[in-house]
């Protein structure tokens, strides 16, 4: 008995291990696959007072997914990423931990911290460099979307002819660390899709969450715009609402994706802000190698909005990604980068206007 | 003014899309097979639906297995194009993709005709593709569609 339970111990470690290993005739129901992403990139800036070179390391990640039985499967995801309170500028983060019950055919239901399936980009890319269609993600993801959520997932895919799916989640809003999440209200999301063809997707979300003290949490992804000062920031709640839509289409030859977000963040003193951010991108793939693109980028936020504060933001880029294989890939690009007026209008001095980055990524998954 | 002029450009982008997928082309170098137990269940239009993850049970509530040829046997071009449209390395990302987003068991990446077919034997719920010249090999496990053989 012993030996055996060695045996199969042994086994599970070595024989899945590797992605693309060979198989042997009996499938083994405890499969266990570990993968490594990451990315290095060189940046140059060229901002209105300053301009800077240097190269550096992205996220280091550590991916683990794991059959259990064979309805009940373990999906971790643990990164090293740079972290600018800590003296290396590193740190370990528990980006995703979560067991998935499929109980009855392509519906499950999801425990743990999770990607909140918002729309394409967060569902789809996340952390993973090495699926970007482009170096960087949309602007909305430092602002608006939640990146996180910690709770229950109800699941459901690939239903019918136009292979419907839906994602029902509550867990800790955007105020919630990985221990805690402050008061008793919970975020609530939901969201549905359809892949009416092949290689495309069509998206629509609804998120809520009532934000305790207009604090973002350590994995939500929100920040202030840079011209807000602690001391400034509104320590009420916020009433959070986001509608997302996404259109992704990946072809063999033609790549399209839009995400499209509209944002209500009410407060008590300064009322209802509504924000706005569209994110389009188009490239088209030559000797199934070589994809030039181009991207557009525009987020908007109201003069009243107390989460993230007034900003206006548009990117415009052209780049090239050049696909070594499916586990490496070099991304390059050319992004003009402006500031709009309103913001210095609404915060009574000019803000820095223009600025211009170049930018290489490596990135692979091992 | 700037926006309607973007949606109009997405709007005519995705009708372009949808004509492009209009011209999708069927391959018949591969033959898929199944286990006996899953056998004459499903209609012909959802086999690749079944190949590529999109069906994780069949319809008598048994677990899909799927094996798909090794990114380096003879077979995978043939696959990669007629299955998921488009070559081996987007079919291999196709699937670290997929298991990247947590949606789906990984497949089983099989060598050669003769292994598949053990596999396939072995493995209650399992299809997997052989080329067609080894039919043959494989009489009893050839998938037979419910809408074509009643």
């Amino acid at each position: 008995m012993k030996r055996h339970l060695l045996r199969n111990s042994l086994l599970s470690l070595l024989i899945p291990i590797t992605f693309y290993s060979e198989t042997q005739a009996q499938s083994d129901s405890k499969k266990t696959q570990i993968n490594f992403f990451g990315h290095i990139e060189y940046d140059f800036d060229k901002m209105p007072n300053a301009n800077n070179s240097f190269f550096s390391l992205g996220e280091q990640d550590f991916f683990i997914n794991s059959k259990i039985t064979e309805e009940v499967s373990f999906l971790g995801e643990s990164v090293i990423r740079p972290d600018f309170k800590t003296t290396t500028l590193f740190a370990p983060s528990v980006e995703r931990m979560q067991i998935k019950y499929d109980y009855f055919r392509n519906h499950s239901i999801v425990a743990g911290k999770m990607h909140t399936p918002l729309n394409h980009w967060n569902d789809v890319y996340h952390h993973g460099r090495l699926f970007f269609p482009t170096v960087d993600r949309p602007l909305s993801f430092s602002y608006l979307i939640p990146l996180h959520t910690t709770g229950i997932r109800l699941q459901g895919q690939n239903l019918g002819e136009q292979k419907f799916g839906y994602d029902i989640v509550s867990g800790n809003g955007i105020s919630s660390t990985d221990f805690s999440n402050l008061g008793f209200n919970k975020s609530f999301l939901t969201s549905f899709h359809i892949k009416p063809f092949d290689y495309t997707k069509f998206q629509i979300s609804y998120y809520y969450d009532f934000i305790e003290n207009n604090q973002s949490g350590v994995h939500s992804g929100h920040s202030t715009a840079s011209h807000q000062t602690q001391s400034k920031i509104y320590k009420g709640n916020v009433r959070y609402q986001l509608f997302s839509f996404s259109a992704a289409y990946f072809s063999n030859k033609f790549e399209f994706l839009n995400e499209t977000v509209y944002n209500l963040s009410g407060s008590d003193t300064l009322g209802t802000a509504k924000n706005f951010s569209l994110y389009a991108y188009a490239g088209y793939r030559i000797k199934g190698k070589y994809v030039p693109y181009i991207s557009f980028d525009h987020l908007k936020t109201a003069s009243n909005d107390v989460h993230v504060g007034p900003l206006e933001l548009n990117r415009l880029l052209i780049g090239m990604r050049y696909e070594i294989s499916h586990q490496i890939n070099i991304k390059v690009h050319l992004a003009a980068v402006s500031t709009g007026h309103s913001v210095s209008h609404a915060i009574g001095h000019a803000m820095d206007d223009n600025s211009y980055e170049f930018k290489i990524q490596l990135s692979y998954g091992l | 003014m700037v926006y309607k002029i973007i949606y109009k450009y997405l709007g005519l982008l995705l009708c372009l899309v949808a004509s492009h997928n209009l011209f999708a082309q069927s391959n018949d170098t591969y033959l898929v097979i199944v286990n006996e137990t899953v056998n004459n269940s499903i209609k012909k239009k959802e086999v690749n639906a079944y190949l590529r993850g999109e069906k994780n049970y069949w319809p008598n509530g048994t677990k899909v297995v799927i094996s798909l040829p090794s990114p380096k046997s003879e077979l995978a071009v043939d696959v990669a194009q007629a299955i998921f449209k488009t070559n081996v390395t987007g079919m291999q990302k196709y699937w670290l993709s997929l298991i990247f987003q947590g949606r789906v068991d990984p497949p089983n990446f099989i060598m050669t005709d003769e292994e598949t077919i053990a596999f396939v034997k072995a493995n209650k719920g399992a299809i997997g593709v052989i080329q067609s010249k080894n039919k043959q090999l494989a009489n009893d496990l050839l998938i037979k569609f419910k809408d074509l053989n009643p």
